[in-house]
């Protein structure tokens, strides 16, 4: 119910905007072709790699699952190795929420997260339960529940079976789950590089624009917009939500993936491909803010907290409850956080600003 | 960090020319006051309405009947009416989004307030403690591990005790919804036809349905006073020298304008097209409804959009038929940008038509619960419209922002958050 939305940084920008007319800052802002450059190498170099790396691990898990449930039960370790290499993939593109993740409501059907009013559970238990075949029909099941679609029901069915589920059962909707998200991961894959109205096209964007962007700099706004994403889900709901404010207060099956112990794991894979969005090649988003005035400090400060960060999470295991078992493990995962916050709070204002981009909004400020 | 911003704009002010900003700066201040004024009458129509819904109760208690029920009903959907057209203002204004959770919280664990059908609502929830702790029915009970006297349902012990206890959000004891529960009871017909059907007698002294009448009648009683308060407090705060409208116009204009645009996007996008809409229509739950009591939901939505519209043209019609008009922010985009005024005005449109769908397909065919039902293409696609169109308004709503050379409208975390004013010194 707390407010998600203010404006800061005001008094300087009102200042800029007063010296130099609408929308210039003081500074001589990227230029259209810094910001065409930033797209080319985000598209070539971040986006369709990742994209690629997950819609193969969708075929690995298909096919694990397959040889799994042969027997009619889900009991090989193999499973658990592809659903975390499926988890792994995903957690590597999960801060992009533009584009081909958009349609269909592809991103939810992959991870309903945060359940904030425990509607997986509810379900998945109540799929399992009734144990109708039906449901499990592919176009039926692909346009059902997303809470029973993705990894955190698979999850369940892999590291927590519901207490009095019929096994063959289960393994059907562990087979249809893993069949929808080669399909989903296939398709964003497809989305992103092939045909001529590819997504990697459209982010390209062409003189004069296209129908979702106006021009290059609004594309680069939107990748901005996909790393402060990164860190926003890091920093709120993957540890400010299960962390609370204190040690008493903390509340750890909040947590992403607790289930399979992994929810560090996750944290790592994010601010890996942050930091690497960030990072770029020669003309990426750090090469773009040092070109600014005061954009060397901005880009110090960025490193320095990256690195800072990953220092952090390295001394901690791959589980956040374990890490919660542990002494002050509280305190160092409050440490983490801390880091997170200063890097969101660094890219949603000197950084924007430096580069003249307003972030706008994003899909978690609702409540 | 204010003091120096403060210094640096005197700096800059400075360096203009003073007859180009005096300009601009008026038509700033002046489209702040519309929106002031709006926010004022807005809040204004919700009180009265809530009033009238306050006689409406009283006359239920007094003599419960189908029909003193069914006005009370018509009382609380009127009062829908308004409120929904200000919950534009709860973005962006801390003032309004530190009250809000008082007034309209949502989605609730009924099972606090009264009886429910546990076979639908389960028995217990992992995240809540007191899921089914029914104060109707119960004098005392546990609430983080001490025990509450609750002999007498007052304003204090909803608004201090029960509401949003344990830390948990889903304790919603007041507001809205609250009373909503009160006066329809938990829709049970799934994504089946029929909103909830509480009988009149469940507040009938003499014939009593469903146990402890006089404490429910008590409730009502005291939710629905309690909503008046709260509401006499924000008509006070966008009054000619409430600090709503002081902080909004002596501070800075373009930090005031941000204020106005972020209620407009953060309102479309994450709280209305994915919160209370998105999420429902994925999950195909009908519990994931806003009114889910009642099936008002179309109209609550409905009024949302309108509430936006309202703000970027600056003009109001009050529910006694008046208008509140001003300077508009729409007459200030299009001096900076003819063709981000049009492209917004063109999408605002959009969206007002696909609800104007949305509430029509309830009205003639089903309700929005059954809207969202799996299997219903006909049903999903009006309300994935609805999404769509809201989705693409965001967009002319940060194009605005852009063309205004506005700061950018950031989130959660910031300093700004836990203290509002150093937003705008």
């Amino acid at each position: 119910m707390k407010a998600k939305v203010v404006g800061i940084g005001l008094g300087l920008l009102a200042c800029a905007v007063l010296v130099c007319g609408q929308g210039t800052p003081a500074s001589a802002a990227p230029s259209m072709e810094d910001f065409a450059t930033l797209n080319d190498g985000a598209v070539d170099a971040h986006l369709v790699p990742r994209y690629a790396a997950f819609a193969a691990a969708g075929e690995g898990l298909d096919e694990a699952l397959r040889r799994d449930c042969a027997d009619g039960a889900l009991n090989d370790p193999a499973s658990r190795e592809a659903y975390h290499g499926m988890t792994d993939g995903w957690m590597a593109v999960q801060h992009l929420r533009f584009g081909p993740s958009e349609l269909f409501l592809r991103a939810d059907r992959v991870q309903f997260w945060p359940d904030k009013r425990g509607r997986t559970g509810r379900h998945l238990g109540r799929l399992l339960s009734e144990a109708d075949p039906a449901v499990l029909e592919p176009d039926r099941f692909a346009k059902g529940s997303v809470a029973v679609q993705g990894l955190p029901a698979l999850e369940r069915l892999l590291f927590a079976l519901p207490m009095g589920s019929d096994p063959a059962f289960a393994c059907q909707v562990a087979l249809r789950i893993g069949a929808n998200l080669k399909d989903i991961a296939g398709g964003l894959l497809a989305d992103w590089r092939d045909g001529p109205s590819a997504y990697a096209a459209v982010l390209r964007v062409p003189p004069g624009g296209n129908a979702h962007y106006l021009d290059a700099k609004e594309a680069s706004l939107e990748l901005v917009k996909a790393l402060r994403s990164a860190l926003l889900l890091v920093a709120d709901f993957k540890l400010d939500r299960p962390l609370g404010k204190s040690q008493k207060a903390a509340k750890p099956k909040r947590a992403e993936s607790w289930r399979s112990a992994r929810s560090l794991r996750n944290v790592r894979i994010n601010l890996a491909a942050a930091e690497a969005l960030y990072a770029g090649g020669s003309g990426g988003i750090a090469a773009l803010v040092r070109g600014q005035p005061g954009g060397s400090e901005i880009d110090a400060r960025m490193v320095a907290g990256f690195e800072r960060a990953e220092e952090k999470l390295t001394a901690l295991p791959e589980s956040l409850m374990a890490a919660l078992d542990q002494p002050d493990g509280w305190q160092r995962l409050d440490a983490l956080r801390q880091e997170v916050r200063g890097l969101l709070d660094l890219v949603s204002g000197p950084m924007s600003q430096a580069l003249d981009l307003p972030l706008g909004f994003n899909s978690f400020d609702g409540d | 960090m204010n003091r120096i911003g403060k210094f640096t704009l005197t700096a800059c002010v400075a360096l203009l020319p003073a007859a180009a900003l005096a300009d601009g700066h008026a038509n700033k201040l002046a489209v702040l006051e519309t929106y002031s004024d709006i926010a004022h009458a807005g809040y204004e129509d919700s009180l009265i309405t809530a009033r009238t819904l306050q006689q409406a109760v009283d006359a239920l208690v007094a003599n419960p009947s189908t029909q003193t029920l069914k006005a009370a009903r018509a009382a609380w959907i009127a009062a829908r009416v308004p409120y929904q057209q200000t919950e534009v203002y709860r973005f962006g204004n801390a003032v309004v989004d530190d009250w809000e959770g008082k007034v309209n919280a949502w989605p609730l664990d009924e099972g606090l307030i009264d009886y429910v059908e546990t076979a639908s609502y389960g028995n217990e929830s992992d995240e809540n403690p007191i899921y089914t702790a029914n104060v109707v029915a119960n004098t005392s009970l546990k609430v983080s591990g001490s025990m509450v006297d609750a002999s007498s349902i007052t304003k204090t012990l909803l608004s201090e005790v029960l509401h949003e206890a344990e830390e948990v959000e889903a304790n919603v004891a007041t507001g809205y919804h609250a009373i909503e529960f009160l006066l329809w009871g938990q829709d049970l017909n799934g994504t089946g036809p029929g909103a909830g059907d509480r009988p009149a007698s469940d507040f009938d002294t003499a014939n009593c349905t469903n146990g402890n009448c006089d404490r429910r009648a008590e409730y009502l009683k005291a939710a629905t006073d309690l909503l008046i308060d709260d509401l006499e407090e924000m008509v006070a705060l966008w009054a000619d020298n409430g600090p709503a409208r002081k902080g909004l116009l002596t501070g800075n204009a373009n930090a005031g304008l941000t204020t106005v645009l972020t209620g407009m996007g953060s309102l479309s996008y994450g709280e209305l097209a994915g919160e209370r809409i998105k999420l429902g229509l994925m999950l195909h739950d009908p519990e994931e409804e806003h009114d889910c009591f009642s099936d008002n939901t179309h109209y609550s939505h409905f009024y949302n959009q309108v509430g936006i519209i309202n703000v970027y043209l600056g003009r109001y019609k009050r529910v006694d038929g008046s208008l509140v008009t001003g300077p508009s922010l729409s007459e200030l985009v299009a001096a900076t940008d003819a063709a981000v005024d049009a492209e917004m005005k063109e999408r605002l449109g959009a969206s007002r038509v696909a609800m104007q769908a949305m509430v029509d397909r309830a009205k003639s065919v089903e309700a929005y619960d059954q809207m969202i039902s799996e299997g219903n293409d006909a049903g999903n696609a009006v309300i994935e419209t609805v999404v769509q169109s809201l989705t693409t308004q965001t967009k002319s709503i940060e194009r605005a922002v852009a063309s205004l050379g506005l700061s950018q409208i950031a989130f959660e975390g910031s300093d700004s958050l836990d203290n509002p004013q150093a937003v705008f010194q």
